[in-house]
């Protein structure tokens, strides 16, 4: 699989375009070049200069580096969302998909009323009861989007439950925790690796989207969707403020997205007897 | 692998088309129009109309103002005749006798005499309690029509701001006696019929209204024939708009940014006007918080307050530094307060001494409290946003931490009043209302005044200095007495001014006659015409 990886040029760039994101991320305090905090209003709207790599915002504020520690709660928060997602969906999907009967039935029917909801308008919904915060922002996502998952998995938990290797250990009477995390959960591995990634990709565009809206993070911190939402207010007289978060916003999702594709490729044992 | 590429990029293309085609979507009906006719305006507003009832307070004054007159109109030289021709006061002042203009019709129909003016007073007097920031409320003895030409208002006292609160754009203006449910308006009525320049002929609420020039209006007819006030609540694309034609004017306080005036300063196909300095933009401190009820924090938060860096950072300098609620130009206030000057040393000192010290977060703290504060804004205004996030910053440089929370104007405004607030922006009332009005409205619950000042000590005394300020016949002791309330209020430092606002407007460089009027919610239309 190491090899396929390595042939897949899609897989390898955007995996290395979203570590190299994420390790800049990491280490903003020594990469970014001024304090994201620093303002200084005289000098707002700066062009880009040296001092200022991508000019400074309507605060005077270097946004190179409001968009470096915009890296944490942009990534890191639509990561927590894809794990919570995830965790909740894969535990659903895969107690669905091998228990069926009952436990199927109550599961499913959640899902299905879960999914006939719009899931922006109930994402709305849930932070405007909760009120506005980052925490409620990653419940709502998480809490709107685990349907979907669960689904999913379920369809590939059932091609797997009733191959040999799975009866063989019911035979055997092994227990059913064993038979979900040794036989199921790494069967899935593939889809789930999929489904992870093209799901940060939507959790950013979310997350995003509702400080764009300033429902999700608030000001000061620097988070792209916020920073795109503040360049709108110059929209006609500083339209360069928008090409910075808005490009990065762009590149990042379409990263998650290929990535998603490309390894679905390389895990997908049928793509290469093609 | 390419195909799904090629994809995306016509997606990104897609997305770009649908956000450049937000601008003007949704209009091509009426696009245009300002182009190929040149006595119809079509102006802009953040929010609609909403309930134009002249004897309340939830509508849009510019449209009230167009609709309806009043007894007399404010000018720049003082008292002029409206629906009263003239008038003559009492020596003692108290009795005030008006006689009204005779051909005066409502544009139903309905004649404008004093009995029609007598029913309006009765239906404002009914709903007595929801004009308390009118001093002459409590005054009030009577009102009368002996003929059908002459109407009398007396007073329990002598009242020097008298024919100013009867020439502002509310409550004192008149509609038709057939709107009114019962003979009374506090709970509302069944139209919207006045006397004014104008009629509404036609709205959609949060999307437009139309109003056409009344062809009985009693005084000059203006020229421009039809009015179409749109609702834009942003900003980007209110200038949008204006640059394709799709309106023709921009004006208010809060409808520009000062990045885009300064974008079209030179422009020849648009024109800018500023007015002098209407009111103060202040914020006010909640004296009732435990944290902002001593003194030395207000006034430490006065000390690391940059006024002049707000005015040329954020204002470019349109909006001169504020060092007091009120401005030196406005009556009885040139006192010589001694301003709060800039200075952060000063301010961590000071809160230092209060006992607040700085923690290991870089957020002082006093007895495990955190010196953490809430500031409200209103987020239909352009730059209050921009400003918040200017003071937190500067406040966080001396430990104070700042949490800011916009909401749109109806529920900002709830907010202040209900006292749901540990700082909050608000205007000075501009002219003709300041002093005497905004001072009057701090001893109810008005605005966000009155909640604020609930935690001070001398508050029944700078109340009573207010009310007797009011009914004072006498120059100097009236003086005297906006002195001592104005220095009292300045010393217990619950306003934070800012900076002086003051009225802008962006419009089509074919339309003249663009002012700005003695009320700073008027939109004067009357005397704007096409070139």
């Amino acid at each position: 699989m190491g090899k396929r990886f390595l042939q897949n040029k899609t897989a390898v760039i955007t995996v290395l375009i979203v570590l190299l994101v994420a390790l800049i991320g990491i280490f903003a305090p020594v990469i970014a070049p001024n304090d994201p905090y620093e303002t200084n209003i005289i000098n707002k709207f700066a062009d880009y200069s040296l001092e200022y790599p991508l000019g400074t915002d309507q605060l005077g504020r270097c946004v190179l580096s409001r968009m470096i520690y915009g890296i944490r709660p942009t990534l890191g928060l639509a990561i927590l969302t894809m794990l919570g997602t995830i965790g909740i969906g894969a535990i659903l999907g895969i107690m669905a998909g091998y228990f069926r009967g009952i436990v199927e039935e109550v599961i499913m029917r959640v899902v299905d009323v879960m999914l006939s909801f719009p899931s922006q308008i109930m994402v709305f919904a849930v932070v405007a009861l909760l009120g506005v915060s980052v925490q409620n922002v990653i419940i709502a996502n998480i809490f709107i989007k685990w349907a979907w998952y669960a689904r999913m998995i379920r369809t590939g938990v059932m091609q797997y439950r009733d191959r040999n290797f799975v009866q063989f250990s019911r035979c055997v009477g092994m227990p059913e925790r064993f038979i979900l995390f040794k036989h199921l959960l790494p069967s899935i591995t593939s889809d789930l690796a999929v489904l992870a990634s093209l799901d940060v990709g939507w959790a950013i565009i979310n997350i995003s989207t509702l400080s764009f809206l300033g429902l999700g993070v608030q000001a000061p911190t620097p988070e792209w969707g916020a920073m795109l939402n503040e360049a709108k207010e110059v929209l006609t007289s500083n339209p360069v403020q928008m090409i910075a978060p808005g490009i990065a916003i762009v590149a990042l999702v379409c990263c998650f997205n290929l990535m998603g594709d490309a390894l679905r490729d390389v895990l997908d044992p049928k793509e290469v007897k093609q | 692998m390419k195909k799904r590429f090629v994809a995306a990029m016509l997606a990104g293309t897609m997305a770009f088309s649908m956000l450049a085609g937000c601008g003007t979507s949704g209009d091509t009906s009426s696009a245009g129009t300002s182009e190929n006719s040149n006595s119809e305006l079509v102006f802009v507003n953040y929010r609609d109309i909403r309930d134009l009832n002249p004897h309340l307070y939830a509508g849009e004054m510019y449209a009230q103002s167009m609709l309806y007159d009043t007894l007399v109109s404010i000018t720049d030289d003082g008292y002029e005749g409206c629906l009263a021709e003239s008038w003559e006061i009492s020596e003692d002042g108290k009795i005030y006798t008006f006689k009204i203009r005779e051909g005066v019709t409502f544009s139903d129909g309905e004649i404008c005499d004093a009995n029609a003016i007598l029913a309006n007073f009765n239906a404002i007097i009914a709903n007595k309690e929801r004009h308390t920031w009118l001093e002459m409320m409590n005054l009030l003895v009577g009102v009368s029509a002996p003929d059908d030409y002459t109407f009398v208002i007396e007073l329990s006292e002598a009242y020097y701001p008298m024919l100013t609160e009867l020439g502002c754009i509310r409550p004192f203006a008149m509609i038709s006696p057939n709107c009114m449910i019962d003979g009374e308006t506090k709970d509302g009525v069944n139209g919207y019929i006045g006397t004014g320049p104008y009629v509404l002929t036609d709205f959609v609420t949060d999307e437009y209204a139309v109003f056409e020039r009344n062809e009985n209006y009693w005084g000059e007819l203006p020229a421009i024939e039809k009015i179409t006030v749109k609702v834009i609540p942003d900003n980007q694309t209110r200038i949008m708009a204006l640059e394709s034609g799709e309106i023709d004017l921009i004006f208010g306080k809060n409808m520009l940014d000062a990045d885009a005036i300064s974008q079209y300063e030179n422009s020849d196909k648009f024109t800018v006007a500023l007015s002098d300095p209407t009111s103060t933009r202040h914020i006010v401190l909640n004296t009732t918080n435990d944290i902002l009820s001593d003194v030395t924090i207000r006034q430490a938060l006065q000390h690391a307050t940059d006024r002049t860096a707000i005015s040329e950072g954020i204002f470019y300098g349109l909006e001169q530094p504020a060092d007091t609620l009120y401005s030196k130009t406005v009556p009885y206030c040139d006192i010589g307060l001694e301003p709060y000057e800039y200075d952060s040393d000063k301010a961590s000192e000071m809160l230092e001494q209060a006992g607040w010290a700085m923690g290991k977060d870089g957020v002082r703290y006093k007895d495990g409290k955190k010196l953490e504060l809430e500031l409200l804004y209103n987020s239909d205004s352009v730059t209050e946003k921009t400003i918040s996030e200017y003071l937190q910053s500067e406040y966080a440089k001396i430990g104070i931490s700042i949490k800011i929370h916009g909401e749109e104007e109806q529920s900002y405004r709830d907010n202040m009043k209900a006292g749901n607030f540990d700082m909050v922006f608000n205007i000075s009332w501009g002219m003709p209302y300041d002093p005497q009005s905004s001072l009057s409205g701090m001893t109810a619950p008005v605005y966000g005044d009155y909640a604020a000042q609930q935690g001070l000590e001398d508050k029944a005394e700078i109340d009573k200095a207010i009310a007797e300020v009011l009914t004072t016949t006498d120059e100097t002791e009236r003086q005297e007495l906006y002195t001592f309330v104005l220095t009292r209020l300045h010393e217990d430092a619950v306003y934070i001014p800012l900076t002086y606002e003051c009225n802008k407007a962006l419009y089509t460089s074919d339309l003249e006659g663009v002012h700005f009027g003695t009320d700073q919610y008027d939109v004067p239309f009357a005397d704007m015409y096409f070139e």
